[in-house]
């Protein structure tokens, strides 16, 4: 019996160590890097919770990077350089993303780094960015803490702060009677981060917010909440920072139990994700911020990247498109500064003028809130879901000011 | 402490520690040999409580219970960090106290149920409590240790991720390391042992179990506290995430897999669980699944994890004779 | 409060607690025969809903031939965790439970790679709402209760009655005596994890369609079914179904009262219900052999 077990023992180490060596084989970066390579590091969660986005931000990211490569990548003083992205896996944890970001910067020595997503990602490795003085593009929904003060961090993504004033200001154009409303979202600091702009954007709006409330991250039952709701029947459930499969389920469940006003989500829902789940008859009329191919609304080069996404990977990820934009802000920030060195770069994204996205023009902005022009300003689109399609209406512009915080967590 | 080739050895290991910031300048793998000595200083506290037999969960809790008293000590009371670091401890001490008094009543299971549930409602507590633990967000900025000065004499300050972390945290494993060997070589770690591995005999010869299940659970507890304390003050940011019952779970993985039977078992787990996944980390979303066929190897084919493979292999002599 | 809304929690307790209840009939299996948690539960689950999610949803067959093909597969699959896992490890408690975390691991990831991490939707197997009184329900919830109620009964039905299950039954309370009595302890154990996958795998596929699969579909609910079983008593299925009933009228009661801050007062009940009943509902002293 002993010897049995040992042999197997030694079948499974061989196994195993096999296993790891083919691992290490197939996945092991080109260590050397080459003379003209800018490398660019990326932190994401692609297992975990967050992986839905990270794997989109992932997509993304290395779309914009072929783009930009085939088309001959940058001239830095008359050197040509083209560009490499070395994408780690945070598992939407900050110790995660600590270990991620110190394997980029000491190992890989990659010179920018794009992509962090999701609060405690960012604030756990801004201590050590900052420091290392490496210009860093993020996209969370995280409060102003999160640029105030920081020299080298920019959010290319618009977070409901901004972009809810202008976005529940055409909500209230179209549809006046709507008047009150419950906040539903994810008890993360996503979840916070939504909650508390559309609560201040519908408040300074004169909408009557009758109460946030939050669920655990990977919950399936609404039923208590739903009832919760109902006792105080608001005229829309505002669900801005809740993720797909939890806003499905919600959806399904709050219309199951007899739920009958409108659904305005202030974030992406791709309606062939969440028609599934949540059932065709009850997301339509969803007013929400995504976007996709169609609709009087989308920007020519908003198509023509869903074409080229579709063409590369073969589905939508409704995530993907805010993230695509990183990549050619930082080429266009070291163009611009004709060096790689990060202050250079840095200077130069802060000066850049208006510029163009696959959003429509965009610019830097933020000084009244943060202290520096670390925030990107561009459309935020106002979609409707439509006979199964989520369609894009109009872009609306966010507003550098955002209507004076509430703190809704102190409020009943 | 007579032998010779112990002493010799001790102070070899110092010397090491000591030299070993400037073998490895790299920041990236001077931050994951910290990590180490974190993990190694929560898993030998869970150790102790396992040491008796029972297996706690609540361990990541009590490291977040020192963490966020630590930096609401210091940023909101002003309290320096000197006098924080052993309050964080005291504070996490005194809730083990107040929980393990009832639940270390509980057994096996139900322990674990109970351990996992106090581990869930302090989760709950530092994420819907936003004055005081800041909520999702977690708290930011949490300053680095005052500098110590002797006037005229030296002085070291703290930069952020410094090399003086280093120091500071060998120090911390080298205080806990004592105080736990100590514990083992006792008469009352030789109790503990008999506790494990017959209950009822111990009781009926005088031993009281719930006195030396309540000490080990509340030292394992303070030393969390204080791991809890040098983590907040270290990472300058803290957030309800990092506390949660997945971290638990791999302190117990630590133990389990670098053996359980000596405090060096601990630090082998702690050393290659910290090397492992960055080992792999090429291997992207394989990582994981590595990850779990190397803890089932060492489960299947290393039953007293790998101290005790080691120990077989080359015939180490226990360094002392208790059990645990 | 309302009657209105008494009524609606009332409903919604019952259906909630009967998930849990169907959620951890598998686990309480386990952990009555091997005495061991399995934190691998949350993943065989998860597999049902895909095998249901691929044989029902991809390829079209009946709903309950894809729930079948579930509890087959997962049999098998129980019987081989079982062989080159957990039989080596059947004297180390603690060990077992750090392999069923480790093999949770793999296969969570291992569907992640397969699967993609998108949670998608198993189609509906009824729709339309049901009126019980001032309250709707939709038909999938009473399917749910049904299939629930039907398969709780069944397996205590079979532990007590059938052959096999007094067998069973016999291994879980005392494996020496069994042994004595001619019993082949490690086949039946052997078999008992089989069941208990196939029961896991049943719960994922029966609560699919109301939800989604996705690989990380059994993180969640199955802390609760540990809850569930654990507050049960040692293994015992009666318990288990007390405890489910207790669990989802303390949630659904606190969590519609308070909002969120209902998690941490279900969390304290259930602690403070453990410290009054350090053996579960319906359990016995706990002893490792």
């Amino acid at each position: 019996m002993r010897g049995k077990m040992r042999g197997r023992g030694i079948c499974f180490s061989v196994a195993f160590v096999f296993l790891a060596g083919l691992m290490f084989v197939l996945f092991s970066p080109a260590q050397a890097a080459e003379p003209k390579t800018i490398l660019i590091g990326d932190s994401n969660p692609l297992t975990g919770g967050g992986a839905y986005w990270g794997i989109g931000s992932k997509n993304a990211l290395d779309l914009a990077m072929d783009k930009c490569n085939k088309a001959g990548g940058v001239t830095i003083k008359g050197q040509q350089y083209l560009f490499k992205i070395i994408h780690e896996d945070d598992k939407y944890k900050g110790s995660e993303a600590v270990k991620a970001i110190n394997k980029l910067i000491f190992t890989d020595k990659v010179q920018f780094i794009v992509g962090p997503l999701g609060t405690a990602a960012v604030k756990a490795v801004q201590p050590i960015t900052e420091a290392q003085k490496m210009v860093m593009i993020i996209d969370t929904y995280a409060g102003p803490d999160i640029l105030r003060n920081m020299n080298y961090t920019f959010r290319a993504m618009v977070p409901p702060t901004h972009f809810a004033p202008s976005f529940f200001k055409w909500v209230k154009d179209k549809h006046p009677q709507l008047k009150t409303l419950i906040h539903i979202a994810a008890n993360d600091a996503t979840g916070w981060g939504a909650t508390n702009g559309d609560n201040d954007a519908c408040h300074a709006l004169g909408m009557k917010v009758l109460g946030s409330e939050f669920f655990e991250r990977g919950s399936t039952d609404f039923t208590a909440m739903v009832t919760r709701i109902l006792s105080q029947n608001p005229d829309f459930l505002s669900m801005g920072g809740s993720p797909p499969g939890e806003a499905a389920l919600l959806i399904k469940q709050a219309r199951e139990m007899g739920y009958k006003g409108r659904i305005i989500h202030s974030g992406m829902l791709e309606p062939s994700q969440l028609g599934p789940i949540a059932g065709w008859e009850n997301i339509e009329g969803i007013i929400q911020t995504g976007i996709g191919p169609e609709g009087p609304g989308v920007p020519k080069a908003m198509k023509q990247y869903f074409i080229d996404y579709e063409a590369k990977y073969g589905n939508v990820n409704s995530f993907a498109p805010y993230i695509y934009d990183m990549f050619d802000i930082l080429v266009m920030g070291i163009k611009k500064a004709n060096s790689l060195d990060s202050t250079k770069v840095r200077d130069a994204i802060e000066q850049m003028d208006e510029f163009d996205t696959i959003w429509g023009k965009a610019r830097w902005g933020g000084k009244e809130l943060y202290g520096n022009n670390h925030q990107l300003f561009r459309p935020t689109p106002v979609s409707i879901i439509k006979d199964k399609k989520l369609i894009c209406l109009e872009m609306v512009t966010p507003q550098e000011v955002p209507p004076p915080s509430q703190e809704w967590h102190n409020r009943k | 402490m007579s032998n010779p080739l112990k002493i010799f050895t001790s102070l070899g290991a110092l010397a090491a520690m000591l030299m070993l910031p400037w073998v490895i300048t790299d920041p990236r793998y001077r931050d994951l040999i910290i990590t180490m000595g974190i993990y190694f200083i929560l898993a030998s506290g869970l150790r102790l409580i396992m040491s008796v037999g029972q297996v706690s969960f609540a361990q990541a809790a009590f490291w977040g219970i020192g963490a966020y008293s630590s930096a609401i000590l210091v940023m909101k009371a002003g309290l320096s960090f000197w006098l924080s670091l052993p309050l964080s401890g005291i504070i996490s001490a005194f809730i083990a106290l107040l929980i393990g008094y009832p639940c270390l009543r509980l057994k096996g299971p139900y322990f674990f149920i109970i351990t996992m549930s106090f581990g869930e409602v302090a989760r709950l507590v530092f994420t819907s409590w936003i004055d005081l633990f800041g909520g999702t967000n977690g708290i930011s900025g949490i300053p680095a240790p005052d500098p110590i000065t002797i006037s005229g004499v030296f002085s070291i300050s703290f930069p952020p991720r410094g090399v003086e972390f280093y120091y500071l945290l060998m120090l911390l494993i080298i205080v806990s390391f004592f105080v736990m060997y100590r514990i083992e070589r006792s008469h009352f770690g030789k109790a503990c042992g008999a506790i494990r591995e017959f209950d009822d005999l111990a009781a009926s010869l005088g031993i009281n179990i719930m006195r030396h299940s309540i000490i080990l659970f509340v030292v394992g507890c303070f030393f969390a506290g204080i791991a809890g304390s040098f983590y907040a003050h270290y990472m300058t940011y803290i957030g309800p995430g990092y506390f949660s019952f997945h971290e638990s779970l791999l302190f117990l993985i630590i133990a389990v897999i670098g053996g359980t039977e000596s405090i060096f078992g601990i630090i082998i787990g702690a050393v290659l669980l910290t090397i492992l996944p960055e080992f792999t980390r090429e291997a992207k979303q394989f990582e994981s699944i590595i990850y779990g066929a190397f803890v089932l190897v060492v489960l299947l084919f290393m039953p007293s994890g790998i101290w005790g493979m080691l120990k077989k292999i080359f015939r180490i002599k226990p360094l002392s004779k208790s059990y645990i | 409060m309302t009657a209105q809304i008494l009524a609606q929690i009332v409903v919604y307790a019952t259906v909630l607690s009967l998930v849990y209840i169907l959620m951890s009939l598998g686990l309480t299996l386990v952990f009555s025969i091997m005495r061991m948690i399995n934190f691998a539960h949350g993943e065989l689950y998860m597999l049902g809903g895909l095998s249901v999610y691929y044989i029902y949803g991809r390829l079209g067959l009946n709903y309950w031939v894809g729930i079948l093909g579930a509890v087959v597969i997962m049999f098998f699959f129980g019987l081989l965790l079982e062989r080159t896992i957990f039989r080596p490890l059947r004297h180390d408690m603690l060990a077992a439970c750090l392999a069923s975390l480790g093999v949770g691991m793999m296969l969570q990831t291992g569907a992640l790679l397969f699967f993609g991490e998108e949670e998608k939707a198993v189609p509906p197997v009824v729709t339309g709402t049901f009126q019980l009184g001032n309250v709707s329900i939709s038909n999938e919830r009473l399917l749910i209760v049904l299939v629930s109620v039907a398969i709780t009964l069944a397996l205590i039905l079979f532990i007590k009655k059938s052959k096999t299950g007094r067998v069973l039954q016999a291994v879980a309370q005392n494996p020496e005596a069994a042994s004595l009595q001619g019993i082949n302890v490690t086949r039946m154990t052997a078999v008992g994890f089989g069941i208990a996958c196939a029961l896991a795998a049943t719960a994922g596929g029966i609560i699919a369609p109301l939800v989604y699969v996705s690989p990380y579909m059994g993180v969640e609910p199955v802390l609760k079914a540990f809850i569930v079983v654990i507050m049960g008593g040692l293994g015992s299925l009666v318990g288990a179904v007390i405890a489910g009933f207790v669990l989802g009228f303390v949630e659904q009661f606190s969590l519609t009262m308070f909002g969120f801050v209902g998690h941490i007062f279900g969390f304290i009940i259930i602690m403070v219900l453990l410290l009054f009943r350090p053996r579960g509902f319906l359990g016995k002293d706990f002893k490792v052999h």
